[in-house]
């Protein structure tokens, strides 16, 4: 047993305690509350002056498969759309990636393929430690990655191949989306007989897991482009989450009444700026989308960005006038929530994973502040 | 005339006091207690933080795009190319469109991308404005040279030197010789010598991007033989006070950005060993550039941020991204500071965004213009 005392504590679950403990054992939450009991047996961590909250969740991210230069696992780009690869099977438990977000306190980070391709792969959830990938995921499927844009574009249109346009992109999508319907209607007619079912295919499967709406594509998309996806998985009536979502304040009124969308997910900012997808970058309607009902979080992409800016550009959010506990909501319960794993992780609740991390200072509201201590599945596997 | 009234202000040197400040004719008339000027237009900054604009000491702003590949930063025609001048590619319609100001960011020190050995020299732009020579605090402000892999990946895939360190650093110093021993009158006029001229002579100084231990060591190694040379490291994440050559007066660095962690050089940043030499009062800035990095308007104070996350002092944060870039790039007399004379540039916050994410600019003087409220720089893009 593992009690954490007198630390401030953010639950993310419509509590906060100006001082009070946690209770951990075998890497479960088993209570929360002001005062707990202490058994002689138990570990204590003294928290006092310190700040608890759910480990941080990035819901956008490419740790452990990005290396450095050519060595890249996440973008399988012999085709426009590999519904069939998984970033599983990229991630390298033993990337250094994973020791810098432990220290900036993410302990559990949706791992997706990269953006060259317009269908990208299967996703998964990752736990920051672990002795292999096996040991770390803990969802997978997530959810099933799309990209629009100048990303496909780049790669395909340089080569005169589809999609050389965001015509081409939609075509690529909408084509792959009706496939694995005709795939999905022969084997529904088929109704059990070997004989009449079609040929398996590992990438109209994963589409089909899309269209039963088992799990949501989740598209690189910013300005206009989002537009396009509002608009495909309103046709195929498929869950979406927008990722990136740069430009999301010029259309509250489609994001935030769009009956599919399972969540945006905002970031990275920072950024230089260029005409065209990359013309507005403006972390303040996270303030608009969340307060309309909007599920919301913030991703670092990473490895692209430093782990610590997750929590950086929360703080941006609030400075341009998000408050901040829907802020930190943003870093934890939300994006736990997006990617269907809120029965676990993303609150300081009894009975969830024992993800917890320590900050000296508020996070997102002092900018001093830094993570002192990261505890996954009840071990500490950061302490400064 | 404007007159702001009761700011908590910084002046960029590690002084705070609650003072007035006087602007006029885009210049800061006086800085003091309790002024007092017929027709002033009054700014109430009581419980506000004042601060002069902030010095983005390496960036690409004005040089970039407008499409992802289509820009005017990286003439890799060749390896040695210093007789390129960012003056004849800054647009400002690119400088405009960044808003970089919203940030505090007031003058941006523009270079070519460190992807040659020698890649041109460097100018210090405003952040707005309508014409790029209106905009031009100093042109031939830097020589831009590096020496970091971004080099090598460069020319290796097109089979021509250089592919390794010990290329890059063998055409670096045969140019630098070259120069050393360019006769005019004997071999014609050659702007790749006449551009070094002012380098060697230390008049302008020698800008280099190197990013790890190795190529800090070697480059102040290289440069051991030119004591004239003015030395600025940028990048250097692997600096240490032990590094043969830095502590010399001539040597001033740039760190590099802590905000992208795609190249990961900058987690070797040995903080512990370059805090103490920064608190002494070394010559070394906060930048927001490195390899191959388009940082965006909050990228500077986020890497201001990230030093005092790892213990730098508030104040002495403030001076890395004014003062002391302001001064290394040799437009201390203009930026960098608040002061009777210099530039009515400054940003005026409700509260002091070197400690809470709480706050918030209210207005931004970018010479003597209220940038933030209400002077719009539009952008065709």
């Amino acid at each position: 047993m593992l009690v954490i005392r007198h630390a401030k504590i953010f639950t993310a679950a419509d509590k906060t305690y100006e001082r009070g403990d946690i209770a951990v054992e075998n890497g479960k939450i088993i209570a929360v509350a002001e005062k707990l009991p202490v058994p002689d047996y138990a570990e204590i961590i003294e928290a006092d002056g310190l700040f608890a909250m759910p480990g941080i969740v990035d819901a956008h991210s490419h740790v452990g498969g990005f290396g450095a230069g050519d060595s890249q696992d996440l973008n399988e780009m012999t085709c426009n759309a590999t519904p069939a690869v998984e970033s599983f099977y990229a991630i390298d438990s033993d990337s250094k990636d994973f020791p810098r977000i432990i220290r900036a306190g993410i302990t559990t980070s949706v791992i997706a393929p990269g953006s060259g391709n317009v269908i990208g792969g299967m996703v998964c959830a990752c736990k920051s430690v672990g002795r292999s990938t096996t040991e770390m995921c803990i969802k997978n499927p997530v959810a099933l990655k799309m990209a629009l844009g100048g990303n496909p574009k780049g790669v395909y249109g340089s080569k005169n191949q589809l999609p050389m346009t965001r015509m081409g992109i939609a075509e690529v999508i909408r084509s792959n989306l009706f496939k694995a319907r005709d795939y999905m209607q022969k084997q529904q007619a088929a109704n059990g007989a070997p004989e009449k079912m079609p040929p398996y295919d590992q990438g109209l499967e994963n589409i089909c897991k899309v269209l039963r709406r088992e799990i949501p594509i989740k598209v690189h998309c910013e300005q206009f482009d989002m537009m396009t996806t509002l608009r495909i998985a309103e046709e195929f009536n498929i869950s979406f989450t927008l990722d990136h979502a740069w430009g999301a304040s010029d259309f509250y009124d489609e994001i935030c009444s769009a009956k599919n969308l399972v969540g945006v997910i905002f970031g990275p900012t920072g950024v230089g700026l260029l005409p065209g997808e990359c013309g507005k970058v403006d972390i303040e309607c996270l303030e608009v989308l969340d307060r309309r009902g909007v599920t919301c979080a913030i991703m670092t992409d990473g490895p692209i960005m430093n782990p610590e800016l997750l929590v950086g550009q929360a703080g941006e959010a609030v400075r341009l006038g998000t408050p901040h506990e829907r802020v930190l909501r943003m870093l934890t319960i939300n994006p736990a929530r997006i990617a269907g794993l809120d029965d676990r992780i993303g609150s300081l609740e009894p009975g969830k994973d024992a993800d917890i991390v320590l900050f000296k200072g508020i996070p997102a509201l002092d900018v001093a502040a830094r993570c002192v201590r990261t505890i996954i599945n009840g071990e500490t596997v950061y302490a400064e | 005339m404007i007159l702001i009234q009761e700011g908590t202000v910084h002046d960029g040197h590690g002084n705070i006091a609650v003072m007035d400040i006087a602007l006029q004719d885009g210049k800061i008339l006086d800085v003091g207690k309790a002024l007092s000027y017929q027709n002033a237009e009054i700014i109430n900054a009581d419980g506000c933080h004042v601060f002069p604009g902030f010095v983005s000491a390496i960036s690409v702003w004005g040089i970039m795009g407008p499409g992802w590949t289509d820009d005017d930063k990286t003439e890799g025609s060749s390896p040695i190319t210093p007789q390129m001048d960012v003056t004849y590619a800054f647009d400002q319609d690119c400088m405009n469109f960044q808003k970089a100001y919203l940030y505090g960011v007031t003058t941006a020190c523009v270079t070519p991308q460190p992807t040659n050995v020698l890649c041109g020299q460097a100018a210090l732009y405003k952040t707005a404005g309508r014409t790029p020579h209106g905009m031009l605090v100093r042109e031939k402000a830097a020589m831009v040279a590096s020496v970091s892999d971004g080099v090598k990946k460069t020319f290796t895939k097109r089979g021509v030197a250089p592919m390794t360190h010990m290329g890059i650093f063998s055409l670096l110093k045969e140019q630098l010789e070259k120069a050393r021993h360019y006769d005019p009158q004997k071999n014609g006029h050659d702007e790749s010598c006449e551009a070094l001229l002012p380098v060697l002579s230390g008049k302008t100084p020698l800008l280099v991007n190197c990013c790890t231990k190795a190529e800090a060591e070697a480059i102040l190694a290289l440069l051991s033989s030119y004591k004239e040379i003015r030395v600025v490291l940028s990048g250097a994440y692997g600096i240490t006070d032990a590094t043969p050559g830095v502590n010399e007066g001539r040597v001033s660095v740039l760190m590099g950005d802590h905000t992208e962690s795609f190249l990961s050089h900058n987690a070797a940043t040995q903080f512990d060993a370059i805090i103490p030499m920064m608190e002494a009062g070394k010559p070394i800035a906060i930048s927001c550039g490195g390899d191959d990095i388009t940082s965006g308007r909050e990228s500077l104070l986020w890497n201001a941020l990230h030093w005092i996350r790892h213990g730098l002092s508030v104040e002495r944060a403030l001076s890395c991204i004014t003062s002391v870039p302001a001064e290394i790039l040799g437009v201390s007399d203009r930026v960098g500071s608040i002061a009777p004379g210099m530039d009515a540039d400054l940003s005026i916050w409700t509260a002091n965004p070197f400690v809470t994410y709480e706050a918030r600019v209210k207005h931004v003087f970018l010479s003597g213009n209220d940038v933030y409220t209400k002077e719009v720089h539009p952008s065709c893009w």
